[in-house]
């Protein structure tokens, strides 16, 4: 009797501490339970078993927001979570990845991942995924082999593991949260849209937030384990309208953060709000420009931000390792597009301005208060990213990794990151988290504009160019809407807005309708002067695989976020020595609306 | 199905008599008719002004809660409001919807969606209108130049009736619903869900097992400048359960049962439900190690449910008024008004208006279509002739009114659809009889056996003139009938196909058991919800093919609660 007492009193115990021990205990049991019994398992008749699997497992919290002149259009909170598995089918020498076929494939069977922490839901979740996922690696790794045999690759290139040893990590980050106030947020976009309604000069207005908390649950064959958060919130107010010629202009504003202490007071954003709709109101009734330049041009604040990103870690070709695929055939080599000259290529030389140096700091969270978006623990394969000094005074010194070695690199700087897709959820990208660009020489914004003009005058121009900001509105920022490149990798933007600087007395003109080309690393390496004083970008970084290829994105106003958080610290002017401004061709010019806006 | 209550109408319509029409306050109705009278005066200057707008809002709260296997999977709560306006340029007889031939290289996309806000703000809801008018605009006066300029060049169309039929305004008003409608429990149905779908877990060959509850509360306010005011609600609910297993040589084999009423209240009681789940099971293991038949022809009988998706993709898409227009149709029945196209003993009845029939609730219900005309009853072929056709407001020869079947999603340009079919037979036999038939004739033509197609999954079907006409019924559940006596017995791996012609006339006899299909049709104005009634029926000859399959073997490892050494945690937690 006694004995049957002692061991209820245990039982209870457990429960209990289970119950204190908080929810994740359901979830990594689940995981790694399936994990185990897969890695174990999976085999199919003559083909490789897995060398090496991962789960992640996504808890995903959501609100989106958008309103229109002072009333909501939707509001939706979402609760869901998803997964992800990388399969690696082989040894970590020689296994299906790094390999480049065209082919569709998609699974017979759809894995439902339970909303709530449910073991047994996880579990079969992730033994369909994982079903599916070892029968397409497997696959696909046959027909590297094939592709191997049939042709004459580089023995050093065939020497090359697949995939890299890393240490197994254990990291358990709770993050204390305050729950997503869809009430709140509501009633701020509303009263933040509703401001707008006091413009009848513009055609088309819409606010937008967008809030995840997010758990990420990882856990791999290796033992590595973690838990983190991966929250963001966007707010986002965005503006249309025409000028009499009937060129489209759209202005917006654009706060992030990680949670809603970071997105301003409503009393700030109605006061940005009605200062935006003012300048985009001095933006219609501005003069098109209709002249053609080269010469200096000085970009401020978040445009410097923008442009030095989408120059240097915006393509697959930027300050990344690179990992040349084995391609199927022809057709997957010419459908894979080109990826362009890679920096990696570049160790030890120029790629910058000698008066920069460039550093990643993923484990930085807050600059002066800020808070920096792109900050994080541990990366996406278990890697605990490391400090790391990418360019000394304009020489390039090392680059950011993951786990699939490069020819030049194989040390792991844990740089795989999540990124936020509207279409294709949580997946992963090679990315900086926190970049810190460090001037050696610096002047005041007063030298600068002096410095500009000055330059201006050299080359016998009316006027130098100042771009304060760049058309990133679209999406977190992607270089497809704002900035196109051509074949050698320099880039044409779109700016919101652009102001002549005359050289005779220093006033500023604010011109619509022109186009900014010539933006390079080359053009990176001639910048003339940067200020002091630092400016820190928070942003969420669309990145491109590769240099052809299709690329979709929606567009109108936007209905979700995308690509992966990224912060940088840098001068808040960048004064380039020469680039081109020209007179906008891209877009239709259409009419202005027979009938008048109903708004007055 | 037939433990469904009778149905009531949610709310009751405001009939107004013409002259004074004394339609309720609503902040919406009056917003769309300012809007659209102030476009309609903004225009009037213009070169080729509008002679026809439009706005449809369609306002919708939807829940939808998603379980499998027990666990709850998913949940939405939304509202929206979407706009879609029809603006002509020209005139009735000549506008900008006129047929062209089409060189743009990317074609059109019927879809684009226009959210408005879900609160009755005059400026906002005004300035998105006048955007999207504004657009809509564009477009139409781009497209009449085109279809001006098409005009000159290209032969005279086979059909040359008129653009836009001349209507009466209609006027019909019905309150919002109540809030308490707009919304369901939605713990107390995850509770219900998850018991339901747990039901999965008792069979070991099970890969998906779901249960998924949609609510959706439809409100469609119409306004056009021919004077129509429209204002009506329309209510869905609908349960829907799917399992899936998978053969030893990769087919996977589903099926699904759905339960549709207007009021959740209306669902069958909890036992019921597990008992259809159970039962689903049951079929899908002996599915799973049912025989894979071989191509054939010959005698089949069609249950109600089959036959009525087999109509809807034979006969229905080849009565839908528009198509008869259009150039590149394959215009089946176009010139065969009053002649017999379908066996004497059968009649086809379209009627949007009824809610039930015999204790069946109708998904094709609506009152008004989406250009605001009055739904109607149509009797498309009476004692086998070809009477009428589906119409919407586009014309074709010899019928210029709209008998209210234009649909569409929202966010599509409607075009004449379906709604509830009635296929009835007035020599009805009973299905022993129907049996009998098939027996006979399976003898005749030196057959071992003929086919029972008992449930289907849906089907489709080409209409165009440069592929032939096809089509292709997928049936889920089918047995064969021997001719010896022996039981019937339940195989897999075929679908039903055929060109639609052909099988009209083989169809011989009708039963006197309706069955009832309801489901979604999609086609080029979206996805639509229509509802089949229709008696078992006995083909003489049908053609079977062999149904595509996953090349997939079945999965490596056991169902994680199944396999007892995979749980290192035993899961206790």
């Amino acid at each position: 009797m006694k004995r049957i007492i002692n061991i209820t009193f245990i039982l209870l115990l457990g429960l209990q501490t289970y119950a204190q021990n908080s929810n994740h205990d359901a979830i990594f049991s689940a995981l790694e339970d399936e994990l185990s019994r897969n890695f174990q398992k999976l085999e199919l008749e003559n083909l490789d078993k897995p060398c090496f699997i991962s789960y992640t497992l996504f808890d995903i919290k959501k609100l989106t927001v958008s309103a229109s002149l002072g009333s909501i259009i939707n509001s939706e909170f979402e609760n869901y979570k998803t997964g992800n598995i990388d399969m690696v089918v082989g040894t970590y020498e020689r296994n299906n990845q790094n390999f480049m076929e065209m082919s569709y494939t998609s699974s017979d069977l759809d894995a439902e991942f339970p909303v709530e922490n449910d073991y047994d839901g996880i579990r079969r979740a992730f033994w369909i995924e994982s079903d599916y996922e070892y029968k397409t690696a497997v696959e696909a790794f046959e027909h590297k082999k094939s592709a191997i045999n049939q042709q004459n690759l580089d023995e050093d290139f065939l020497a090359l593991p697949d995939f890299s040893n890393a240490e197994p990590q254990t990291k358990i980050i709770n993050k204390e949260r305050t729950e997503i106030k869809q009430d709140y947020w509501e009633s701020v976009s509303k009263e933040v849209s509703q401001v707008l309604k006091s413009y009848p000069d513009l055609f088309a207005s819409e606010v937008n937030l967008f809030q995840y908390q997010v758990d990420v649950y990882y856990v791999n064959s290796e033992g590595s384990k973690f838990k983190r958060p991966l929250d963001v919130i966007a707010f986002k107010v965005i503006a249309f309208t025409q000028a009499e010629d009937g060129e489209a202009l759209t202005d917006f504003l654009l706060y992030y953060g990680l949670d809603e202490k970071d997105i301003p007071a409503k009393e700030t954003l109605i006061q940005d709000t009605k200062k935006m709709a003012e300048m985009l109101v001095k933006l219609k009734n501005a003069p098109a420009y209709d002249d053609s330049y080269a010469g200096p041009v000085l970009f401020t604040e978040a445009a410097a931000g923008e442009i030095f990103l989408q120059n240097y870690f915006a393509q697959a070709n930027g300050i990344y390792s690179y990992r040349k695929p084995v391609y199927a055939d022809e057709d997957a080599e010419r459908f894979s597009g080109k990826v362009g000259k890679l920096l990696e290529d570049k160790l030890g030389r120029k790629v910058i301005t000698n008066n920069l140096s460039v550093y990643s700091k993923p484990g930085l969270d807050k600059s002066n208060g800020q808070t920096l978006i792109g900050s994080y623990q541990i990366d996406a394969e278990g890697v605990v990213p490391q400090e790391l000094m990418l360019v000394d005074k304009g020489l390039l010194k090392n680059v950011l990794t993951n786990r699939t070695p490069s020819e030049s690199f194989s040390a792991l700087t844990g740089n795989e990151n999540f990124s936020f897709s509207s279409y294709y959820g949580i997946q992963e990208n090679k990315a900086p988290g926190v970049l810190v660009v460090e001037p050696e020489k610096t002047k005041s914004e007063k030298k600068i504009k002096k410095e500009l003009i000055k330059l201006a005058k050299n080359e016998g121009l009316e006027y130098g160019i100042l771009v304060r900001k760049i058309d990133v509105s679209n999406s977190g920022s992607s270089n497809y809407i704002s900035g196109n490149s051509d074949n050698n990798g320099s880039k044409t933007y779109r700016p919101v807005y652009i102001y002549k600087v005359y050289v005779d007395d220093g006033r500023e003109e604010l011109i619509r309708g022109a186009e900014i080309s010539g933006v390079s690393v080359s053009a990176f390496k001639r910048v003339e002067a940067v200020s002091g004083d630092q400016f820190v970008y928070n942003t969420l970084m669309e990145k491109s695989s590769g240099g052809g290829g299709f690329f979709f994105f929606y567009s109108g106003f936007g209905s979700s976020i995308s690509g992966i958080p990224v912060s940088v610290i840098l001068p808040d002017q960048l004064l380039f020595e020469e680039l081109e401004i020209s007179k906008k061709e891209s877009g239709l010019k259409l009419k202005l609306p027979v009938v008048e806006n109903p708004v007055e | 199905m037939k433990t469904f209550k009778l149905y009531f109408l949610l709310a009751l319509p405001v009939i107004f008599l013409s002259g004074s029409p004394k339609i309720e306050k609503d902040e919406l109705l009056d917003i769309l008719i300012e809007e659209m009278n102030r476009e309609m005066d903004g225009f009037k200057n213009v070169e080729n002004p509008p002679y026809f707008l439009s706005y449809l809002v369609t306002e919708e709260h939807s829940s939808r809660i998603q379980s499998s296997f027990g666990a709850i999977t998913g949940e939405d709560n939304n509202h929206s409001r979407v706009l879609d306006i029809d603006l002509r340029i020209g005139n009735y007889e000549l506008d900008n919807s006129h047929e062209i031939r089409d060189r743009s290289f990317f074609g059109s996309f019927g879809y684009n969606r226009t959210s408005l806000p879900i609160e009755n703000n005059d400026a906002a809801i005004k300035q998105i209108i006048w955007q999207a008018t504004n657009k809509k605009y564009r477009e139409a006066a781009d497209k009449y130049a085109k279809v001006l300029a098409d005009a000159s060049l290209v032969v005279e169309k086979e059909d040359t009736s008129a653009d836009f039929t001349k209507e009466k305004a209609y006027q019909y008003y019905e309150k919002p619903l109540l809030e308490n409608k707009l919304k369901i429990d939605n713990d107390f149905w995850k509770q219900k869900l998850k018991a339901y779908s747990a039901v999965f877990l008792e069979n070991p060959d099970m890969l998906e097992g779901n249960v998924t509850l949609t609510y959706n509360v439809v409100r469609k306010t119409f306004v056009n400048s021919e004077g129509s005011k429209i204002a009506q609600n329309l209510v869905y609910a609908r349960i829907f359960m799917s399992g899936l297993v998978k053969a030893e040589d990769g087919m996977l084999l589903p099926l699904h049962k759905d339960y549709f009423a207007f009021d959740v209240k209306d669902f069958p009681d909890d036992e019921t439900i597990k008992k259809d789940i159970r039962l689903m099971c049951e079929k899908l293991t002996a599915l799973k190690n049912a025989e894979v038949v071989e191509p054939y022809t010959g005698p089949a009988i069609l249950s109600g449910e089959a036959s009525g998706v087999f109509f809807h993709e034979i006969f229905g898409h080849r009565i839908e008024g528009q198509r008869q227009k259009k150039e590149s149709d394959g215009q089946t029945f176009k010139k065969k008004v009053g002649e017999n196209v379908l066996p004497e003993h059968l009649s086809v009845i379209f009627d949007p208006n009824l809610t039930e029939y015999e204790g069946y609730f109708l998904n094709g219900h609506y009152k008004y279509d989406d250009q605001g005309i009055k739904a109607q009853k149509v009797d498309v072929v009476k004692n086998g002739i070809l009477n009428e056709f589906l119409m919407s407001r586009c014309p074709i020869e010899g019928f210029d009114k709209s008998n209210g079947h234009a649909r569409a999603q929202k966010g599509y340009e409607p075009v004449s659809r379906q709604s509830n079919m009635f296929i009835k037979t007035n020599n009805p036999k009973t299905e022993e009889d129907l049996r009998n038939y098939l027996i006979e004739e399976a003898k005749k033509q030196g057959l071992e056996y003929g086919f029972y197609f008992k449930a289907v999954a849906g089907g489709f079907t080409t209409t165009g003139r440069y592929r032939p006409n096809a089509f292709n019924v997928t049936p889920l559940e089918v047995y064969k009938i021997y001719v010896d006596g022996r039981p019937d017995e339940l195989v897999r791996g075929v679908d039903i196909i055929g060109t639609p012609l052909s099988m009209f006339s083989k169809i011989e006899y009708a039963a006197n058991n309706p069955g009832l299909f309801t489901g979604f049709c999609g086609a080029e104005s979206g996805r639509v919800p229509v509802s089949t009634v229709s008696p078992s029926l006995y083909i003489q000859q049908i053609e079977l093919q062999k149904k595509g399959k996953s090349r997939e073997k079945p999965l490596i490892l056991e169902r994680p609660d199944l396999d007892k050494d995979g749980k290192k945690n035993n899961g206790e937690l």
